[in-house]
């Protein structure tokens, strides 16, 4: 395991010498060097329905330095480019932020620095990812840690043997980086995942004890999914097999949560083999909800112009055209309203453990 | 109203009879006349008595210099003699004046040279100086001081002299022979009340225009406080000498022309045109006088009254002109008052008597209402103005002598720190049968202050105008100038018919035999319609010059920045890719800059390249500051613009070179030395980290051993492709480079090269099995080295090694392929591989 992480790295290192090599060749041939990136974007990644993900186009985007429009992004390129050659000659890790702070610098003569925000850096990095086929781990790189999980699952996480089950209040902090190497389930005794879009609602779930009563995993991406849980989720579902739920607000960007999860998403296609879990089913909260469990009024929010725009833009999405998905978008604009999974305190404190989860599973109230 | 109570009435006493009225009445001297009208002439107040004072002298001197074809050195003085007393002198070097004349010249008003010729000068009615003098004499009571010299041999005279305000008659008080150091040249003191300011009308401001305007005029100026101020000649050349010429037809007034049979002696009506009037020639006189119903054979002088009006009025109407008949009804019919004002409105130089005439030839009364007059009417009056018509030819301007584009700019320069300067001279135009030509130009950003409106400098006849500028023409044309739409974006504003505000200055030059000024004291230029015209248009040509400046300048901007901006990431580039390709940064930083200019066009010819590289120690050029502005006259034809086109991208080295060639030899050596000093790798950086990591000792350790020169190349994997010579080695080739084949394609594509390079690094590592992480690009495995040894080092390689300063140019083409492999030229890297697609096919 160790000997193949070894050779990826080489791998990477020659790539990133390709790539200054390449930039030299242009430059003394008088011509305009040029990085060559995918382009990250909908028009350039198509949903493969065999697989179930989304995967990364094949155009690409020239980067040329000698373009006011694109000079310094050339050039953060490969300030990026260079430091990871150094972390990883170097063996260490470091986070995308502390990154940001290696590769930022006032340039000489000048008052600009060579990036002014990690806001400037993130896309850098990723492009350099994409640029190298390389991973975020293989660039001896990790982003902020986000995710929560707690449960039946045992785990051996860099030599510590970790008992999910006794986590207390806090749960345990999904690592940036989940791979194999360092990351090992050990036991598991879960019938099922359940992933929770909200820290709020996990934390009533964890509260109630429900992974206890019904023998589950509970994990929370808070919000939008980071590497490490997508990657850790996909791990699981590979080598747990055990199905996995997902429950998400009843908004588009609720919608969108559940779809990274299962297809990957737009902005790291590339890494769609790696992340995304295509059997994740979708647990709730569905439009018709309101009715089903007769919820108050009280829970309604009223959908804005963005929610609107978003949802048909989800709408139009490849991987959402199946009748029950097209459906529910429908349903969602025919309601006018979204609802939060909060909003189902409105019955009782203990509603979504006690009942909604319960029920949903029972009646296998889910899409896919 | 006094008169209306007290005529009626019996008892009114009579105030005055005829005789006792006959014995006040006498002349009015002309010096009478100045006393109690001074204001008309220019000394209404002490401060504008004393630049008027300065102005005439100067005036005097200048004509007199010129007339002389002596290139005028002056030296103006004020002094205060006590409070509100100056002293006003004015030295020149020009012919100085015979003796005999010195008083009528300084104490005589109406006296002079100038009235009575029709010939471009300064001075024109002969009052000034003595007007000067006359004013100092009523407000301090001393006299004009003069001292002239006529010559080597002459003695200079001194002379006080004083006006006799009654009969207008010059007083010597005082004469001498004195001793006076210059050879010839007149010196004129006045004492007079003033006072002496700053400011835009005053004395100093008045000088300083003078020398824009005379670029030949060599002053001194000695203020009364404060250091003397001393501009030199800018140009050695005389105003062109102008030629007197006789009256044109078309100024002529009826009183001149009836002067002028009375005088003729025995000649003819046609013989007094022809000979006395300039432009008329034997058929044009004999038109001209049937057309006015005179026989050309009469005798002149016996034409009667109504005889040399007729011939007048025939003159009057050959400058007339009307609107197209379609839209001169059109504007009649919208009239509400007479015929005859809306044709003095809409035609050119009617008179009412010219119209009435023509009216009733055509058969209706001037008076009649305009929106009246029909069609018919309006060709009849059309056709019997053009059966009057005679056709005469404008006045010839060899009688005008205009400064000069150039000088003008140089003038403009003398006195504003712009960034452009442009001048225009327009050809010349005819009003009221006096010719003038107009000249412009302007001065434009620089120092010149950016919130102000415009400086409008204004000359007649190369003398500055001071005072009145809204009532001048040459205001009158500038306002109307759009200057917006010429720097829109680069800061000239302009609201409404007001003179543009932003950093520009406006010269006009108006030089004609008689200029048309609205009054005695030569202040403003009065508003022919000729004249604002020839103004306007030249300086919207001044404007569209500026316009294609700045459009320029803008363009070159931008380049400017771009140039900047990738120069500022080049130095980071070159940081990361030096590391990474373990080439160094000097090499990745040369590359990045030679390509540079392939994509990076300056294209303003005068900003020469920058001349030296960036030093390894501090990156980034300083670029070639902006340098004393740019001028443009004519069309800007420097044929050093765009280096990088006909060329393919000349690396840094050989644009070192370039530049070099194009300065004196001294300057070439320097530039190339700091070139060398700058390129030359860091020796240090080399040698340590080269060592240690050898895998196999039969690598050639030469090439890295050879001290000084450059850290060691990639390694072809085969010998058959030859990388692309990295960059040159300005100091002679090394002769123990490298690997090098003896022949082979000279220079393969960058990437090819690339893969190569690539695959033998691998290849390499694998092969060296060096810790997988270490990249092995300073080391050159034991199996690439047999290769390498096999291809390279053999004999040959000596002989391919020639010192490159040594060949003779016709050779270098030939030698080109060798030289890539030593590291030496980086023109053929570049070079080479453009070509690189011919080479390929031939291939």
């Amino acid at each position: 395991m160790a000997k193949a992480k070894a050779t990826r790295e080489s791998k990477t290192l020659e790539k990133i010498e390709q790539l200054a090599f390449k930039a030299l060749g242009s430059v003394r041939a008088g011509k305009n060097p040029a990085v060559e990136i995918p382009v990250r974007s909908l028009s350039n990644v198509h949903f493969n329905s065999e697989k179930g993900i989304i995967e990364l186009g094949d155009r690409m985007a020239e980067r040329e330095f000698f373009n006011t429009n694109m000079a310094k992004k050339f050039m953060q390129t490969f300030l990026v480019a260079n430091a990871c050659r150094t972390l990883v000659q170097e063996g260490k890790t470091i986070s995308i932020r502390q990154l940001f702070y290696k590769t930022k610098h006032t340039m000489k003569g000048s008052s600009e620095n060579t990036f002014e925000t990690q806001q400037d850096s993130d896309p850098i990095i990723e492009d350099v990812e994409v640029a190298m086929e390389a991973l975020r781990e293989e660039l001896h790189l990790f982003a902020n840690r986000r995710g929560l999980i707690v449960g039946q699952l045992t785990v051996n996480d860099a030599g510590d043997q970790i008992d999910l089950r006794r986590m207390g209040r806090g749960g345990w902090g999904i690592p940036s980086i989940c791979e194999d190497d360092s990351l090992k389930f050990v036991r598991c005794d879960a019938e099922y995942i359940l992933v929770v879009e909200k820290q709020a609602i996990w934390h009533r779930l964890n509260e109630d004890r429900f992974w206890e009563k019904h023998k589950c995993i509970l994990m929370t991406t808070e919000g939008q999914a980071a590497r490490g849980a997508r990657r850790m989720l996909q791990r699981m579902s590979g080598e747990l097999k055990i199905p996995i739920y997902v429950l998400v607000d009843s908004d588009p960007w609720g919608l969108y949560i559940y779809s990274v999860l299962k297809r990957g998403s737009i902005n790291l296609a590339y890494e769609g083999m790696r992340m995304a879990v295509p059997s994740v089913r979708y647990l709730g909260m569905s439009a018709s909800d309101f009715q089903k469990f007769d919820l108050s009024s009280a829970v309604q929010i009223k959908l804005n112009k963005e929610d609107i725009a978003r949802a048909k833009q989800i709408r139009g999405y490849e991987w959402f055209q199946e009748k029950r998905w097209q459906n529910e978008i429908d349903t969602l604009l025919a309601n006018g309203f979204k609802m939060e999974l909060d909003g189902l305190l409105t019955k009782e404190t203990s509603f979504i453990s006690d009942e909604y989860v319960p029920k949903k599973l029972r009646d296998k109230d889910w899409l896919v | 109203m006094t008169s209306e109570t007290t005529e009626p009435t019996d008892n009114t006493r009579r105030r005055a009879t005829a005789e006792s009225m006959a014995a006040k009445q006498r002349d009015i001297s002309v010096s009478e006349f100045f006393t109690k009208n001074r204001h008309l002439l220019g000394f209404d107040n002490p401060a504008k008595a004393l630049l008027t004072s300065v102005k005439e002298a100067v005036d005097n001197s200048l004509d007199a210099c010129e007339e002389a074809g002596i290139l005028p050195s002056l030296k103006v003085q004020i002094e205060e003699v006590s409070e509100g007393r100056y002293r006003v002198t004015v030295e020149d070097n020009g012919p100085g004046i015979v003796k005999a004349q010195i008083p009528k010249i300084f104490a005589k008003l109406l006296y002079g040279s100038k009235f009575h010729r029709l010939k471009q000068s300064r001075g024109q009615q002969g009052i000034g100086i003595s007007a000067a003098g006359m004013y100092g004499q009523l407000t301090t009571g001393r006299p004009i001081v003069i001292i002239s010299r006529t010559g080597k041999r002459a003695k200079a005279v001194q002379m006080s002299v004083r006006i006799d305000a009654r009969t207008n008659a010059p007083d010597v008080l005082e004469e001498r022979e004195i001793d006076w150091a210059p050879e010839h040249g007149t010196s004129v003191a006045i004492e007079m009340e003033g006072s002496y300011r700053g400011g835009r009308a005053s004395v100093a401001s008045y000088l300083e225009q003078t020398v824009v305007a005379n670029p030949h005029l060599e002053l001194t100026f000695v203020p009364p406080k404060g250091d003397s101020v001393h501009f030199p000649r800018a140009s050695d050349q005389l105003p062109t000498e102008t030629v007197e010429i006789k009256p044109h037809p078309y100024g002529v007034e009826l009183g001149m022309l009836i002067k002028s049979f009375q005088e003729s002696g025995e000649r003819s009506a046609r013989e007094v045109l022809m000979q006395d009037y300039s432009r008329v020639t034997s058929p044009v006189a004999t038109e001209l006088l049937r057309k006015s119903g005179v026989d050309p054979a009469a005798r002149a002088s016996r034409l009667d009254g109504p005889e040399i009006e007729s011939i007048h009025r025939v003159i009057q109407l050959s400058q007339a002109s009307l609107p197209p008949l379609n839209r001169l009804l059109k504007t009649l019919a919208k009239r509400d008052d007479k015929f005859s004002n809306a044709i003095l409105d809409v035609g050119k130089n009617f008179t009412p008597a010219l119209v009435d005439v023509l009216a009733r030839r055509a058969g209706f009364e001037a008076t009649e209402l305009a929106k009246k007059v029909e069609l018919t009417q309006l060709e009849r009056f059309s056709n019997s103005l053009e059966k009057m018509q005679v056709r005469i030819l404008p006045p010839p301007a060899t009688c005008v002598a205009p400064i000069g584009e150039a000088l003008i700019i140089e003038g403009l320069k003398r006195r504003f720190k712009g960034d452009f300067y442009a001048s225009h001279t327009r050809p010349p135009a005819v009003y009221r049968g006096n010719p003038f030509v107009v000249e412009v130009g302007i001065a434009y950003g620089g120092e010149l202050a950016k919130d102000t409106s415009a400086e409008v400098l204004r000359f007649a006849n190369r003398v500055p105008l001071l005072y009145q500028p809204r009532a001048c023409a040459t205001t009158e044309a500038t306002v109307r100038v759009n200057w917006k739409s010429y720097a829109k974006d680069n800061g000239l504003n302009q609201r409404g018919a007001e003179l543009p505000v932003g950093p520009l200055a406006i010269f006009v030059h108006l030089a004609s035999v008689w200029v048309p000024f609205t009054n005695e004291a030569k202040e403003a230029i009065a508003s022919y319609d000729e004249i604002i015209e020839e103004i306007r248009t030249g300086l919207m040509e001044c404007g569209r010059k500026l316009a294609s400046y700045l459009n320029a300048h803008v363009a070159d901007r931008l380049q400017r920045e771009r140039r900047s901006i990738f120069e500022r990431y080049i130095e980071e580039l070159s940081v990361a890719i030096g590391e990474i390709t373990k080439l160094g940064t000097d090499r990745v930083r040369t590359d990045f800059l030679g390509a540079m200019n392939n994509f990076v066009h300056l294209d303003v010819p005068k900003l020469p390249p920058p001349s030296t590289p960036p030093p390894a120690d501090d990156g980034g050029f300083a670029i070639g500051e902006d340098g004393e502005g740019f001028v443009a006259t004519e069309s800007n034809d420097s044929d050093e613009t765009d280096e990088t086109d006909a060329q393919a991208a000349p690396g840094l080295q050989e644009h070192v070179e370039e530049v070099a060639a194009k300065k004196p030899a001294k300057a070439a050596v320097t530039a190339a030395q700091s070139a060398r000093k700058s390129v030359r790798p860091p020796r240090d950086s080399v040698a340590p980290e080269a060592a240690p990591k050898q895998p196999a000792k039969s690598a050639p350790r030469e090439p890295l051993a050879s001290k000084g020169e450059w850290p060691p190349r990639p390694v072809p994997s085969s010998a058959a492709e030859v990388p692309a010579a990295p960059i040159a080695s300005p100091v002679a080739a090394p002769t123990s480079a490298p690997v090098s084949p003896p022949v082979g394609p000279p220079v393969s594509e960058g990437p090819s090269w690339l893969e190569k390079e690539l695959a033998a690094r691998i290849a390499a590592k694998k092969q060296a099995a060096a810790p997988a992480l270490e990249v092995a690009g300073k080391v050159v495995p034991s199996s690439l080295a047999s290769a390498v040894r096999a291809s390279g080092q053999g004999p040959t390689m000596a002989a391919a090694q020639p010192h490159r300063g040594a060949m003779p140019t016709a050779k270098r083409g030939a030698e080109k392929r060798r030289d890539d492999t030593t590291a030496s030229v980086t023109k053929t890297t570049i070079a080479g591989t453009k070509k690189s697609g011919a080479k390929k096919s031939a291939r």
